[in-house]
């Protein structure tokens, strides 16, 4: 299955591919035991504040690896959004 | 059987460029222990050791190719995330087949769209990409998957242009799109 069609129907932010990437993360990377996960204030600062968070630090690319996280994240993303902070949407 | 040496194991893989061999021969020669440890211990089979090296392998080598500089120590640590990965999916793979091994199951697993699903899984592990990459492409990628920060707003954190930014990670979303087009 294709989940992610042509970077010709994707935005200039590439807002498909992250959301396919997004999708195929919480896919495949299932960790109900939440092995390796960032606590709740610091994926909390990615969202709301990143550029306050060391992230040449190798511990945040568990994001890429965690379907656990990356669900928190949209959702501090969404509460984000609804009080109109920054952001491009989740 | 005659264990394969580490300069066989990187000559069987056809390590390329050759600037790199001498150090990713370095790397194997100076994990392989652990390698086979790590195979018995998880998956019953220390000979199961060579075949994952031989993924590592490759995989650190197309991962190696994109970066400007490598030395052993960050090689070793590249090699060995593969590896891992490479055990990790052997032995789920090994639970489904031991524990849910019914016939639906072995449908599922052997059907082409789980395969190349597996391919996909096999292929694409952003963490490990991007544990040996630049820091500015790290911070780049972290804040636009996990922030969404708009290319702009990445480009003011990292204080390039917005153009500069995306092309820092113009490789890594080309080796995203092609296998999320998969």
């Amino acid at each position: 299955m294709k989940r992610f069609h042509s970077a010709a129907h994707d935005d200039a932010n590439d807002t498909r591919l992250f959301d396919a990437l997004q999708d195929y993360i919480i896919d495949h990377y299932p960790n109900p035991n939440r092995v390796g996960c960032l606590d709740q204030e610091l994926l909390r600062g990615l969202v709301e504040a990143p550029e306050r968070l060391n992230l040449n630090d190798s511990k945040f690319l568990h994001v890429f690896k965690c379907a656990e996280c990356t669900r928190q994240l949209r959702v501090l993303r969404r509460k984000r959004e609804s009080g109109g902070q920054r952001g491009a949407g989740n | 059987m005659t264990s394969p040496s580490a300069s066989d194991l990187c000559w069987v893989i056809g390590v390329t460029p050759q600037e790199i061999v001498p150090t990713v021969c370095a790397a194997v020669g100076m994990e392989i222990e652990k390698a086979r440890e790590t195979a018995k211990i998880h998956l019953g089979d220390e000979q199961l050791a060579w075949e994952m090296m031989e993924l590592a392998i490759q995989r650190t080598t197309d991962h190696l190719a994109c970066l400007a500089t490598v030395n052993v120590e960050e090689t070793r640590v590249i090699l060995m995330r593969f590896y891992r990965n490479e055990v990790r999916r052997r032995r789920r793979a090994s639970r489904k087949l031991i524990y849910h091994g019914s016939s639906m199951d072995m449908e599922r697993l052997s059907s082409p769209c789980h395969h190349s699903y597996a391919c996909v899984e096999a292929e694409l592990d952003l963490e490990a990409l991007l544990n040996g990459a630049p820091d500015e492409l790290r911070r780049a990628m972290l804040l636009r998957y996990g922030s969404r920060s708009q290319w702009s707003e990445v480009a003011e954190v990292l204080s390039k242009s917005k153009e500069a930014t995306r092309k820092l990670c113009e490789r890594e979303l080309k080796r995203i799109r092609k296998k999320l087009e998969t």
